[in-house]
């Protein structure tokens, strides 16, 4: 039986959004681990957070491009026959899987804008999960320095040797006692010279 | 249809076939969903990557002007696409070719796919040299993988390339004639501890 497109998209959907969240928490453990901001930290040592991390990406693609399409559709695309209209469905072989995804969008494939969908949440979770997770970590690991809140750090400095929480705290009491001297300062057209400030400087001078 | 493009991919598609193994991995890598992962990834890892507060926000920046790159240069390729609606390989060449990927139904020129990769790349370029290259390779393997799967003629590729690098250049530009609004954008994300 030949199933409607959408339940194809609804599939493929589901499909890239595991693989959009595993790809992203991998990239931001690489990211965290070099940048060292260890209340993002799945685990509580960079090297093993950078593994960690690539090992995720090698995960992620392979679950979207070998988990076996066992249900009726547009499979195995990478076929000779140029006129996709006219391609049979059905399941995918395992010798199929490798072309079996490229379906185009009107039978089924992903459009642009739910890439973009996708993309969003996946990277949303993973960032959601880098966070909880990290805290734990930083809570349960010795070289936690203090319970209470971070240092003077505000942003991901304060996620150096904090958790999410306590750096979200001094970072929003620091932009708090800050927030209109940086604005202040940031419209000063001196700050960026090509910037809007300087331009409109110009434009009132001439 | 000119002879530098039909010649290269019908030397290149012309030995799909031969090799199975490399035949699947070209079709994965021209596959809709991994290279602009990769990208995507890679934009969203910028943001994380900076050491110092100040290799931070130059990192932060050059990742806004990345998303903002790809944005442009998928408009910059549909006003292309309006101006010349060049056909697909496949169309022209129809049995000579063994296509291994889905027929589009877009114009060929510019190679969109390329266009993205190629915008990501430079932003990264602009900030880290190995990012930008390894980000520049992958968009030109995604490019030799469309080539070869019989979608794209090679000049589609090089153009993909100059909108890429064109879109990003120019979001580049706007991004220093804007400020300070998103160095605004990356302390406000500082207040939530993500900046």
């Amino acid at each position: 039986m030949m199933p409607d497109p959408s339940e194809i998209t609804a599939l493929m959907g589901r499909h890239y959004l595991l693989m959009a969240f595993l790809v992203s928490l991998g990239a931001l453990q690489i990211a965290v681990s070099t940048g060292g901001y260890r209340g993002m930290w799945l685990v509580p040592h960079r090297l093993a957070a950078r593994w960690l991390g690539i090992a995720l990406i090698v995960v992620g693609v392979a679950v979207f491009f070998l988990q076996p399409l066992w249900v009726e559709g547009p499979w195995a695309a990478g076929s000779v026959d140029a006129d996709s209209a006219t391609r049979e469905w059905g399941t995918a072989s395992w010798g199929e899987l490798a072309g079996a995804r490229n379906v185009n969008d009107i039978h089924g494939g992903l459009a642009g804008t739910a890439h973009a969908t996708w993309f969003a949440l996946g990277a949303l979770g993973a960032l959601a999960v880098s966070l909880s997770v990290g805290a734990l970590t930083v809570r349960l690991s010795r070289r936690r320095s203090e319970h209470g809140q971070a240092d003077e750090a505000d942003g991901l400095d304060a996620m150096r040797e904090h958790d999410f929480p306590s750096a979200l705290r001094t970072s929003l009491e620091i932009a708090q006692k800050s927030w209109r001297q940086d604005v202040a300062e940031s419209l000063v057209p001196d700050a960026y010279p090509a910037g809007l400030p300087a331009i409109w400087r110009r434009v009132r001078r001439r | 249809m000119n002879p530098f493009d039909t010649n290269i991919i019908l030397w290149l598609n012309g030995q799909a076939g031969k090799f199975q193994v490399f035949d699947d991995l070209m079709r994965i890598i021209a596959s809709d969903y991994l290279m602009p992962l990769v990208f995507s990834a890679a934009m969203l890892a910028l943001w994380f990557a900076g050491r110092t507060r100040r290799e931070r926000f130059r990192f932060q920046m050059a990742m806004l002007i990345g998303i903002s790159a790809i944005g442009i240069s998928n408009l910059l390729v549909m006003l292309l696409n309006l101006a010349w609606d060049r056909p697909r390989p496949f169309v022209h060449l129809g049995d000579e070719l063994t296509l291994l990927f889905y027929p589009p139904t877009d114009p060929s020129f510019p190679a969109n796919p390329v266009a993205i990769g190629f915008a990501a790349g430079a932003a990264a370029w602009m900030v880290n040299r190995k990012l930008g290259i390894a980000l520049f390779m992958a968009a030109a393997v995604y490019g030799f993988s469309r080539v070869y799967a019989g979608v794209f003629y090679p000049t589609d590729i090089i153009g993909g390339a100059a909108v890429g690098v064109a879109a990003t250049w120019l979001t580049a530009f706007l991004g220093r004639v804007l400020q300070p609004i998103p160095a605004l954008a990356i302390r406000l994300a500082r207040a939530f501890a993500l900046g």
